[in-house]
């Protein structure tokens, strides 16, 4: 093969070669493959791959999602070990275990009930974050379908505006306290009242994004071929959408965590035996400059939580985005 | 336009109206009536004594507008208004109870007995559709020389004149009217005052109890200051009474040393205090939260958007993914224990008062730095989407400087959203210094709207939530105008569906 290739390519050159110097052994018989005609040569395209390779080619999203791994391990497995519980007042009146700064015993120190302040963190943490990743999720899963129909239906749009100009006047504040005070505190009650409004605006944002897409001629053609409308929706503009939508979760998630941390701030949402970041922070925001650790602790691990979160979704959004994959 | 104008604003009127009932019914219906009384010391003391405890809690139910009550004595004095039979009282008894039930039975009140003096009394539970319409019904009052009607002064003259009074000057005098000055004009913003249609928007209760609810966010609060009135002949008075605000008492409330004072019977007035309202504190603190964080993000913007790439941006990014990530109350916590620390500044605002500037300086700022963040990213994203249109290619083309295309053309173009977002801006910081007013303690709207849910009182929630939607629903609507004066290319009203 490769030497009448070669020979080819002399030939080809145009090098003259004696006539008589060839002869019929040179060749051999190749029968025609079918398969190999129709095989096109172009290097394998994955979307998913082309992501990862986008996404862990920077070395600062490495280091995020690692710390974002530690993170999450430590809330999430460490509370099983420490049982930390409010509850708990077994230190309460031993006065030697109040207030003590961090050490190598006590590596974030100890609280007015002369517990771990690392235990609580963690725990805590745990609470925060379930409630940021659950909130979002679920505010992204109902605004990205409504909001898709919402964009491409002028029958629903005419009515969905009118509510989302009145749902979005009324202060969610409002609303969380209100359902907090009828249901009860509780962490799923706290979540349904966050998410019992916020969907709009996500779905809001989505119409807007959709109304966009609707409109270029690669739907109008595959609109014009008679593909139904509802798979021009996942088919054609939602995979177009991804990074839009990653972008928005990766918004959603350090306002949901901090929302709660506003309304644990006000009194409000979970209810007394729930461990979270925002109670601490509430809790010790009067002990900021007689016993310090008490306070910035808490506040540095939730800003390392959201500021990790969404550096990165940011990236992932990034990667996502199909026009960046020259 | 002027055809699209007035359906927005009947559109913008509707969304107000569904707001403040969809507000009304939420909270009517879904917090229970009994959780008015969860934090009331007073339910602990009156415990021993039943009637009383009775009296209270329908008393208070009454004022938060659940029910309609009447004690023993309003009750049978009802009944022998509408029977005029005068030999009913409220003591227990058949006889009693059968004139009292039948005329209960025709007005669809409720007969109950007092559990230890057994004597009577009267309910009836609002439905939710006849609040509503008492809120709307109250809700505009509008002043004429007939709204006074006095059995006791029937001489009472009834006119509006212009004339210059020697307490306001200049002035539309009325009698007969609720107020004695209508229109009447000083130094303070907006300069012309009127009191010829005033908001009810219902009694405040439990908290400023009996006080109503456009007073509690629309009054000035802290401490009454006096205020001399030059009277003319050399007299002098130095009094805290506010005299815009003369309103008509009867013969029986007023007091002798008021009426020597007015010669009038509009002796009913408010104080002079030297605190901003709600309204104004929030407001102040709005509007310079906007320059301020105007000032910092549109020239940070500006020049990150620039110098695309290079080092200003890449800081620029940086310091504004912090500002997202990092929740608002962490930041706020930072920011106050840095101004604290380094330049002495006021942790709280009431340590130093409203009057003191330096109260003001932390909470102005940090809410303005708070929605600098997502300014950048809007303002650095518009301009950058502009550079590549074709009239930069095109000015680039025809030899203008790189400075001159930023200043005169993409500038200019990349701020159009963003005067539209001017006064959603400024609802925006209004609003959302619930935390910031909550962190400072200051006695703005802010503060006030989960202090008044959390102390169950109603009236003043639907009040702010009405008046939040009003000025929201406007501002969106003034941002639509706004944009379209800057930008003539912009229409609203667009013709067929698009």
């Amino acid at each position: 093969m490769q030497e009448s290739l070669n020979q080819a390519k002399v030939f080809e050159m145009g090098t003259v070669v004696p006539a008589n110097n060839i002869t019929e052994d040179d060749f051999t018989v190749v029968s025609l493959n079918g398969k190999e005609n129709e095989k096109i040569d172009t290097p394998k395209y994955s979307y998913w791959g082309s992501v990862a390779k986008k996404f862990l080619f920077s070395k600062i999203t490495i280091f995020m999602l690692i710390l974002m791994l530690v993170i999450l391990l430590m809330s999430f497995i460490q509370p099983f070990f420490s049982g930390y519980s409010l509850s708990n007042v077994g230190n309460i009146n031993d006065f030697k275990a109040r207030y003590n700064w961090p050490s190598a015993k006590y590596w974030f120190g100890t609280d007015a009930n002369g517990n771990s302040l690392f235990d609580a963190i963690w725990a805590g943490a745990r609470t925060s974050i379930s409630i940021g990743v659950i909130a979002s999720l679920i505010t992204e899963i109902i605004g990205v379908i409504i909001g898709s129909i919402w964009g491409v239906s002028k029958k629903v749009d005419r009515i969905m505006l009118e509510i989302y100009n009145v749902i979005s006047n009324v202060p969610s504040l409002l609303i969380i306290i209100v359902l907090s005070y009828s249901f009860g505190n509780g962490f799923w009650n706290l979540i349904f009242a966050m998410t019992c409004t916020s969907w709009i605006g996500t779905a809001y944002f989505m119409r807007v994004q959709v109304m966009i897409m609707r409109e270029r001629e690669y739907n109008v053609a595959s609109k014009t071929l008679g593909t139904p409308m509802r798979r021009i929706i996942i088919r054609n503009i939602l995979p177009y959408l991804t990074s839009v939508i990653v972008t928005d979760i990766s918004m959603a998630l350090p306002s949901f965590i901090s929302y709660e941390v506003f309304l644990s701030f006000l009194g409000v949402g979970l209810s007394q035996n729930v461990p979270s970041l925002g109670r601490l922070i509430s809790q010790y925001s009067p002990y900021m400059t007689t016993y310090p650790y008490l306070f910035w602790l808490p506040v540095l691990v939730l800003a390392l939580i959201t500021i990790s979160l969404y550096i990165i979704g940011q990236r992932l959004a990034d990667a996502s985005d199909p026009r960046t994959h020259m | 336009m002027k055809k699209y104008l007035f359906f927005r604003i009947l559109r913008s009127l509707l969304s107000i109206f569904l707001v403040t009932t969809i507000t009304y019914i939420i909270i009517y219906s879904l917090i229970p009536k009994r959780d008015v009384f969860s934090q009331d010391p007073l339910i602990q003391k009156l415990a021993s004594r039943p009637d009383k405890l009775i009296d209270y809690k329908n008393n208070a139910y009454h004022n938060m507008n659940y029910l309609d009550y009447y004690d023993t004595e309003t009750l049978v004095n009802k009944v022998q208004k509408a029977t005029s039979n005068t030999d009913v009282s409220g003591s227990h008894g058949k006889k009693n109870f059968d004139i009292l039930n039948k005329w209960a039975k025709k007005n669809g009140f409720k007969i109950k007995t007092y559990p230890s003096s057994k004597r009577y009394y009267a309910i009836r539970d609002l439905p939710l559709w006849e609040r509503l319409g008492r809120f709307y019904g109250n809700l505009v009052k509008i002043d004429t020389p007939w709204s006074v009607q006095d059995k006791n002064n029937p001489n009472l003259k009834r006119y509006l004149k212009i004339e210059n009074d020697k307490w306001v000057g200049w002035a539309l005098v009325g009698s007969g009217t609720k107020y004695r000055y209508q229109i009447y004009f000083n130094k303070s913003f907006p300069f012309i005052h009127q009191n010829i249609i005033h908001f009810d928007l219902g009694t405040s209760y439990p908290t400023f109890s009996g006080t109503s609810v456009l007073d509690v966010i629309a009054g000035r609060q802290g401490a009454t200051v006096s205020k001399k009135y030059n009277l003319g002949h050399g007299v002098i008075i130095n009094s805290a009474d506010n005299v815009y605000t003369r309103q008509y008492q009867s013969k029986t409330h007023r007091n002798a040393f008021d009426y020597d004072r007015y010669k009038d019977s509009y002796t009913n007035l408010d104080q002079n205090y030297q605190d901003p309202s709600m309204i104004g504190t929030s407001f102040r603190a709005g509007i310079f939260a906007l320059i301020i964080s105007y000032a910092i993000s549109i020239p940070m913007a500006f020049f990150m958007a620039r110098f695309k790439g290079k080092l200003f941006d890449k800081v620029g990014t940086g310091v504004v993914t912090l500002l997202i990530a990092i929740p608002s109350l962490a930041f706020i916590y930072a920011f106050r224990y840095i101004g604290a620390q380094l330049f002495g500044l006021p942790d709280s605002f009431p340590t130093q008062g409203a009057s003191s500037f330096a109260s003001w300086v932390m909470p102005t700022v940090i809410l303005g730095l708070l929605s600098v963040s997502g300014l950048v990213i809007w303002f650095r994203r518009y301009m950058i989407d502009q550079q590549q249109s074709d009239y930069v290619k095109f000015a680039r083309s025809k030899g203008l400087t790189d400075n001159e295309i930023y200043r005169k053309h993409i500038f200019k173009n990349a701020s159009i959203p963003i005067v539209q977002n001017i006064p959603g801006m400024i609802i925006g910081l209004i609003e959302g210094a619930t935390i910031t007013e909550n962190i400072f303690a200051m006695p703005g709207m802010g503060k006030m709207l989960p202090d008044a849910i959390l102390a169950h009182n109603n009236s003043i929630v639907i009040g702010l939530v009405f008046i939040f939607t009003t000025i929201g629903v406007l501002s969106v609507l003034l941002g639509d105008i706004l944009m379209v004066i800057v930008d003539p290319r912009i229409k609203l009203s667009t013709k067929g569906d698009e």
